[in-house]
């Protein structure tokens, strides 16, 4: 490891020749990644058949927030909502019968991140205040803010949250570039995640038991996945042109879509270690703010702003 | 350890944060381009109907929709204006006419502004002319706010102003009017009437600006470092073929369709709530059902993460490898993996108990690992702090490929795995009888009645004849009950041997097909069922509009045709 010696030495010509070498690498590792490629996606997916009868319309709709809605997540059942929006608020709905089960205002505006828990006894959420704030949901509790417990805090504004398979524990992104996993009991950091170059936007955790990854967007353009036992970055994934606003898991685990601000969405896999597909179209001018899986992955959803 | 240079300058901070602003910018200059721009009139104005047109032709493909929602945000944006800015609306006619907003007045240059310069624009039209200039109720009051807010700058915002429109009046008539306009609608789009939208609201800024991120990436030491160890291992990493990535997909999203409700909806059983109102699906589907639905123990085959993603899955292979004498292979995995995500308080705790129920010599449920993973587990003992969430991992990996690749499998072939399937397929029908009887009774909405009685509930996901009894039964002794004073309904035994008959032949027919209607109702070979089914209420995913009177006619069409 000659550049590992060479850093002993404090001087420009190191910096200089680390970034030489890190240029090298890259040159290789693009040429290696180019090898992959042997088919174009759109030329398989060609042969498969269009979803038959595909319809979609709207079921329900739920009315209440008085600012743009910033983020959204499903319970486990896939019934309730949760939503927290620029006005400050974040709303627990039923979404079947669209009545407002919770409300809690929070401190700032901007409640750019919100997650309902595994069991579906608790919500976290966090915007502007820097802070993940977890409450119980309960319907015995009517005023839930009471029960509130503040479990993370960055240096800048949390970007995005979620559960990991228990309520024990919350994986959070932040505007200052990094991803943090805390106890929520103690609220002591377990795990952070340093390697961003900018803001977090967006993470994923794998579908994959076994996995132990989650994989983070932000406004570096890239895409990283990340071990969650270690905190060391597995794979990195670049290739937008802006911020990337969202980033999901395919539901095997073995690939994930992005959305950016560039107005495309991009599939990338983990085992090709590349993009595999670009989606965009021309009169698509606006960012995308978020992307999904139907189960089976075969249909993806993407919402522009 | 991120990665790769971009090549962003530092100019890029002040410069609006989303792209869509220099798109639109493109667009806007594409429109202005002599030779196959939009056709601009002497005065320099264009009719909606062009745009519009215009846009369909380079950027919509013809879709009209998308380029009125197109050109509504060129608007929104300021980038065009309407002449009459009283209509600060897109209107796809040839007399509403628009202009191009000068490029000085463009959001990306002014993105943010001084209430100063505000209180200056507002000044100067209360200043002129009454008639053409008033200003309108909500910018009185936002100049009366302003005005108090900056009292101690009145004065000099006030010989600004004039100084301004001296200026102004100096212009020639035309330009006056046109420097008028523009200004006038740049001030609309950034504080637009109380109860508009204002478009421009970018949010927070980003905390990280574009150019320290770049310094980010460059100057540290050790990220330099880190990255060169991750790209060393990167460049060694085995990768899959893009053909093989595709295959896999492919064959992945074929095999799960038939669980995915929004691709098959027979995937939601009994029925989708979103689309029938029925919560049955709900009631059926949680952890704490005794026996669960039969899509679902299906859907344990599929793979082994499957089954142990689902609580009831793993309850269900515990007591396979019970009978098999292994039970310790899945409890231990089981503690890991709440080893993982259990609080810090109980961490400590666990792992001790997990090291001397499992792993510990000659403990009371010692695993059956190698020596080598062993030793691996011991040496990470040792190694990382013991109270690691992670210490056991050799071993659960060891485990979990052993269960995986031998447990599983013959779980899978074992009468265990299969009686279950089938007492779950027929506690199916039978949930389906209560879930759906007791649902008319409570809410009997046109809608349910409908699927009650169409064609359409007997694909919702049944495999066996005897479903097909059961739930058949149960439809129409549920609807005949609920809609027994239908006049023209016939009378007909609810059990009649002919409709049981129908209906077992049917599935093996029927189920495989794809939800087509057309193809179901030839299927169906009931003739007279096309007359309505044509009408669009025949849709099934659309609801509140079926005539339930109507719809009730099929039981009697189908039993005539017997």
């Amino acid at each position: 490891m000659a550049a590992t010696e060479a850093l002993r030495v404090d001087s420009q010509d190191t910096l200089d020749a680390l970034n030489r070498e890190a240029e090298e690498l890259k040159r290789r590792l693009e040429e290696e990644k180019a090898k992959v490629k042997d088919v174009e996606m759109s030329c398989v997916a060609g042969k498969v058949d269009c979803i038959a009868n595909f319809s979609m319309k709207q079921r329900r709709l739920l009315k209440g927030h008085q600012g743009k809605v910033l983020c959204m997540d499903w319970s486990s059942d896939k019934r309730r909502i949760v939503s927290s929006s620029q006005d400050g608020k974040m709303l627990v709905w039923d979404a079947f019968t669209t009545n407002k089960e919770h409300a809690v205002t929070m401190p700032t505006t901007w409640v750019m991140a919100c997650a309902y828990g595994p069991t579906g006894k608790f919500v976290a959420c966090g915007g502007l205040d820097n802070k993940c704030t977890i409450y119980p949901v309960t319907l015995e509790e009517s005023d839930i803010a009471s029960k509130k417990k503040a479990v993370a805090t960055h240096t800048s504004y949390l970007s995005c949250c979620s559960f990991t398979t228990s309520d024990q524990q919350i994986l959070t992104g932040s505007g200052d570039s990094t991803c943090a996993l805390w106890d929520v009991e103690s609220s002591q950091l377990i795990q952070s995640f340093h390697g961003h170059a900018g803001d977090v936007m967006s993470l994923d955790l794998s579908p994959c038991e076994t996995g132990n990854l989650f994989v983070s967007g932000g406004c570096d353009k890239t895409a990283v996945v990340w071990d969650m036992r270690t905190g060391d970055c597995v794979q990195v994934f670049e290739g937008h042109e802006s911020d990337i606003n969202s980033v999901r898991f395919y539901p095997s685990g073995d690939a994930f879509a992005t959305g950016s601000d560039d107005a495309t969405c991009r599939l990338f896999d983990l085992r090709a270690d590349r993009e595999v597909n670009c989606y965009k179209k021309e009169s698509i001018i606006f960012g995308c703010n978020a992307v999904d899986f139907s189960i089976s992955g075969k249909a993806s959803f993407i919402w522009w702003l | 350890m991120t990665i790769y240079q971009v090549s962003m300058d530092s100019k890029k901070d002040t410069e609006p944060r989303h792209m869509v602003f220099s798109r639109m910018e493109m667009i806007v200059s594409r429109m202005q381009s002599k030779n196959n721009g939009i056709q601009i009139t002497k005065k320099g104005t264009f009719s909606g109907y062009d745009l519009i047109a215009w846009l369909m032709y380079y950027y919509c493909r013809d879709n009209t929709n998308e380029a009125i929602h197109l050109s509504r945000f060129l608007l929104n944006y300021g980038y065009i204006f309407p002449v009459d800015l009283k209509n600060f609306i897109i209107k796809n006619e040839k007399s509403a006419t628009y202009r191009f907003q000068a490029p000085k007045y463009w959001p990306s240059n002014n993105m943010k502004f001084s209430n100063q310069e505000l209180v200056i624009y507002l000044l100067k039209r209360s200043m002129r002319n009454k008639q053409k200039h008033a200003l309108e109720d909500f910018e009185e009051a936002m100049l009366n706010k302003l005005l108090k807010f900056l009292s101690d700058e009145t004065e000099f915002l006030r010989d600004q102003a004039k100084e301004q429109v001296k200026l102004r009046k100096q212009e020639k008539r035309e330009e006056k009017y046109l420097h008028d306009s523009q200004e006038r609608a740049f001030w609309r789009v950034q504080k637009p009437p109380t109860g508009q939208i204002r478009c421009l609201d970018e949010g927070p800024s980003r905390y990280f600006p574009p150019s320290q991120m770049i310094s980010r990436k460059q100057k540290n030491r050790d990220l330099l470092q880190k990255e060169i160890q991750y790209l060393k291992a990167a460049i060694d990493r085995p990768r899959m073929k893009m053909s093989k990535v595709c295959e896999c997909n492919l064959q992945r999203n074929s095999l799960y369709m038939e669980y995915d409700p929004l691709i098959d909806p027979n995937a939601a059983q009994p029925s989708n709530p979103w689309t029938s109102d029925n919560t049955t699906m709900w009631d059926i589907n949680h952890d704490d059902v005794e026996i669960p639905t039969e899509m679902r123990v299906k859907k344990w085959s599929l793979s082994f993460e499957d089954l142990l993603s689902d609580k009831i899955g793993i309850m269900h292979f515990e007591e396979f490898l019970k009978k098999e004498y292994s039970q310790e292979n899945i409890r231990f995995w089981k503690m890991c993996r709440e080893l993982k995500y259990c609080p810090k308080s109980k961490l400590k705790d666990l792992s001790v108990r997990i090291y001397s129920e499992f792993l510990a010599p000659g403990a009371p449920c010692e695993i059956n690992i190698d020596g080598k993973t062993m030793a691996l587990v011991s040496e990470s003992m040792k190694e990382v702090n013991p109270t690691s969430r992670f210490v056991y991992e050799p071993a659960v990996e060891h485990i979990y490929a052993l269960m995986k690749n031998d447990s599983y499998a013959r779980y899978l072939r074992s009468d265990h795995y299969k009686q279950f399937q089938e007492q779950a397929a027929q506690n199916h029908s039978k949930k389906r009888l209560f879930g759906f009887t007791s649902s008319t009774k409570r809410q009997a909405s046109p809608q349910l009645r409908r699927r009650g009685s169409t064609s359409s509930d007997q694909f919702q996901g049944q495999e066996t004849a005897e479903i097909y009894e059961g739930s058949f039964h149960s439809y129409s002794t549920g609807n005949l009950r609920e809609l027994g004073n239908t006049p023209r309904r016939s009378p007909r035994p609810p059990h009649s041997p002919g409709s049981v008959r129908r209906r077992t032949e049917e599935p093996s027919k029927l189920c495989p097909e794809k939800l087509d209607n057309s193809r179901r109702r030839s299927n169906l070979e009931v003739p007279r069922q096309g007359g309505y089914a044509s009408a669009d209420s025949r849709k099934s995913d659309l609801p509140c509009v079926m005539l339930p009177v109507k719809t009730n006619m099929v039981a009697p069409l189908e039993e005539s045709k017997k």
